[in-house]
This record gives C-alpha cells, sequence and structure tokens, in this order.
C-alpha cells in the first residue's frame, strides 16, 4: 500500500514537472528575456535623451550660432531674402543687374548623398538665379568673389563675359568699350526642406 | 524442531523495520511531490508576477522617457541637424570661380588678352583670346599645359587678321577641381552676416583684395586680362 501510494506521489509530481512548471518556467524565461530587452533599451535611451538634452541646451545656448547656420542655409527657400543679398552685393561693386530669373525650386537627393528612408538628415532643396548685367572687370571679380564668400550659401554654375560693344557712331561699326563687359551667371542657392 | 533462538531474534528485527521503510519512501515521494509544487507555485505566484511589474515599470519608465523631449524640441533639433550636415556637404564642392579668374591673370602671357570667356559643366572654360604673334599663343597654351590647374586644353580657330595685324584664337580648358574649390587655410569663406543686415550681403574682406593686372594696355578696350 505504501508503495502504491509513493508511486503516485512520483507520477503526481511527474506530472506536475512536466505539465505545470516547465511551461510556467519557459513563460518566465520568456519574460526575462523581454525585462533585459527593456532594461537594455531603457538604458541606451536613457543615454541617447540625454545626449539629445546636451544638444538641446547647447543649441538653446549658441542662439546666434544657430541663426548663423539658419543664414547659411534657411528653412525655406527664402528666394526675396537671396535676391535681396545678391542685389546688394552687385550695388556695393558697382555692377548693373538688367535681368534676374528665378527657376523653380526643387529637391535635391545626389549633392549630400545622405538622404535615404532611413537617414534623419532632411534633403536639400535648391534653386538657381540667372542674372544678366554689366560692370568693369575689377567689380565683377569683386561681385563674384563677396557672392562666392556670402553667408548665404551661392555655387557659381556657369559664367559668360564678353566686353560691351557700342557704336561710336550711330549706324557704324560696334566696337568694345573700354573696361566694361556684360556678364551672364547661374548661381545656384539652397535651402533646408521642412 | 524449534527454530534457534538467534534467528528468530533477526526474523523479529526484519519485520519491524518493515514499516519505517514503507514510509521512508512515502515520505522522500511526497517531499519530491510538494518540492515540485513549491516551485511551480513559486515561478506562478511570485516570480511571474513580480517579473511582470518589472517589465510594466520598464514600459512606462520609457514613455516617459520618450515624452521627456517635447516634439517641437525634436523637429528643431532634426532641422539644426540637417542644416549642419548639408551646409557641410555643400562646403566640400563649393565653387570659387574667382579663384579661377585670379589665376587666370596670373597665368596670362603680356602679349595676350582674352575677349571672351565662358564657364560651364563645372568645370570647362572657353576662351576666345587675341595675341601679337602666333608665338605667344604657343606660349600660352605651353603655360596652360603645364599648369597642374588644367587638366586638358583644346586650341582651336589660330587665325591671323591682317586689318588689326594680331592673331586671334579659341581655347577650351578643363579645369581641376583643385582651382575651384575653397581649400582650408586659403581663405577665410564665410563671415556670419548680422540679423539686421539681412537684405545687405557681406563678405570677407580677403575675398575682396584686387590682383593688379598683368597684361599691357590693350590696343582694343585696355582690359587688364579681358
Amino acid at each position: 500500500m505504501s508503495v502504491f501510494v509513493a508511486f503516485i506521489f512520483i507520477v503526481a509530481a511527474f506530472v506536475c514537472f512536466f505539465d505545470l512548471v516547465q511551461p510556467t518556467y519557459s513563460d518566465v524565461q520568456t519574460l526575462r528575456g523581454k525585462q533585459l530587452g527593456e532594461q537594455n533599451y531603457l538604458t541606451s535611451q536613457t543615454a541617447l535623451v540625454k545626449q539629445v538634452q546636451t544638444t538641446l541646451n547647447t543649441y538653446q545656448n549658441e542662439a546666434q550660432g544657430a541663426a548663423n547656420v539658419s543664414l547659411a542655409m534657411p528653412s525655406g527657400e527664402d528666394i526675396a531674402g537671396a535676391l535681396a543679398q545678391i542685389q546688394g552685393i552687385a550695388t556695393n561693386n558697382n555692377i548693373n543687374i538688367t535681368g534676374v530669373t528665378v527657376t523653380a525650386p526643387e529637391i535635391q537627393v545626389k549633392k549630400t548623398g545622405t538622404s535615404s528612408s532611413t537617414s534623419p538628415i532632411k534633403p536639400l532643396g535648391s534653386f538657381a538665379f540667372k542674372l544678366t548685367g554689366s560692370g568693369s572687370y575689377e567689380s565683377l571679380k569683386n561681385f563674384l568673389s563677396e557672392i562666392e564668400t556670402n553667408v548665404r550659401i551661392f555655387d557659381v554654375e556657369t559664367f559668360s563675359l564678353q566686353p560691351m560693344t557700342v557704336a561710336a557712331v550711330p549706324g557704324s561699326k560696334t566696337a568694345p568699350t573700354r573696361d566694361a563687359f556684360n556678364y551672364s551667371i547661374t548661381v545656384d542657392t539652397y535651402y533646408q526642406t521642412q | 524442531m524449534a527454530l534457534p533462538q538467534q534467528v528468530v531474534q533477526q526474523l523479529n528485527q526484519g519485520s519491524s523495520r518493515s514499516p519505517g521503510w514503507s514510509s521512508g519512501i512515502i515520505l522522500f515521494a511526497g517531499s519530491i511531490f510538494f518540492i515540485i509544487i513549491f516551485i511551480y507555485a513559486g515561478l506562478k505566484f511570485g516570480y511571474e508576477p513580480y517579473l511582470n511589474s518589472q517589465l510594466s515599470s520598464l514600459q512606462g519608465q520609457a514613455q516617459k522617457l520618450g515624452q521627456s523631449v517635447s516634439a517641437s524640441d525634436e523637429a528643431s533639433l532634426v532641422t539644426f541637424y540637417s542644416q549642419i550636415s548639408n551646409i557641410q556637404s555643400l562646403i566640400k564642392g563649393h565653387v570659387f570661380f574667382s579663384q579661377f579668374l585670379t589665376w587666370l591673370e596670373q597665368n596670362t602671357e603680356g602679349n595676350i588678352y582674352y575677349t571672351n570667356m565662358s564657364f560651364a559643366s563645372g568645370d570647362q572654360i572657353t576662351l576666345s583670346g587675341v595675341a601679337k604673334t602666333s608665338a605667344d599663343i604657343t606660349e600660352q597654351v605651353a603655360a596652360f599645359e603645364a599648369s597642374p590647374n588644367i587638366s586638358s586644353v583644346t586650341l582651336s580657330n589660330v587665325a591671323f587678321s591682317s586689318s588689326a595685324n594680331d592673331w586671334t584664337f579659341n581655347a577650351v580648358l578643363v579645369l581641376n577641381s583643385s582651382i575651384l574649390l575653397w581649400t582650408p587655410g586659403a581663405s577665410s569663406p564665410t563671415v556670419p552676416m548680422p540679423a539686421s543686415q539681412a537684405t545687405t550681403p557681406t563678405t570677407t574682406p580677403a575675398a575682396t583684395s584686387s590682383t593688379a593686372a598683368t597684361s599691357t594696355a590693350s590696343p582694343v578696350n585696355n582690359m587688364p586680362i579681358l
């Protein structure tokens, strides 16, 4: 009788082990895995958020730097601002602008090479100014130099220069004037897309 | 025949051990059973709820952490980062065409001046020029070819003009990118502009310094180089 009772206990122990303990242990292992995953995630996120907050504080404290960055790469097209800068540079250098054409803004992807679905970097937008005008060689050179070193980025894409010709006598053959040129310049400028 | 006394004692002892052995085996089996039940109960009603509560707590902390940076701050930071990164990329390929003009002034023969110039395709310069003699043109082409800033020179339409008593020519230069790109230390490329002067552009003083003309007065239009 006692052997039978012991046998029953052993069988019940086996049944309990395989039907109750093992599935529960498996669940607990899964939970531990999740907990460790969450713990690691939380640790990395905490470090990341700390870094973001430090960067944000720096960004907010360096308002002038951020403003300069926004001048070089405005958030939005700001065509009027770019045109005003070009006209200001032309006026400073005695360049007479006779024509301006602005191309339609477009999103640039190839220049940065970093825009992708996974990259947090927003793509660049760009548009071009096609300028025609006249002025002396030195003025034109200074104008170009100032355009190139202006705080807002302008890239010279095309440039052409011809001597300005005038007719000495109305109806006669035209002749080049002294140190006066007609020019045509295309400059690209950029903005940060939102 | 009666059994010996010693054998009778041994038999009595053996029969008295039998109940102890059976209770021992029941105790052993029962202990195993109850230990397993105890382990199960510990896992099911102790450790598993504890882990669940820990998990919920961690998830709550992670959620709270996610809300610690506001969406507007996050957006402004991403925009700022994009601006910096894009500016960095643009600066690498920023074209300084005026550097080429300075270089051209310094590398033009005295008896040559240019009448037309165009720049396109990122690296191609087309020049129309006038020389006193054909030897001047040869020297000029040799100077272009010797320069590390020019990767190729194509000369065309070389002709003598008897009316002006000079030679005209066209040249197509393919530039190396080094002459058009800003090199650190060469000059300061940017000057921050105060917001109050948003409509008045600024430049570096160094960039506006003019280079002395190298050619003599032209009989046509007295252009320094062009």
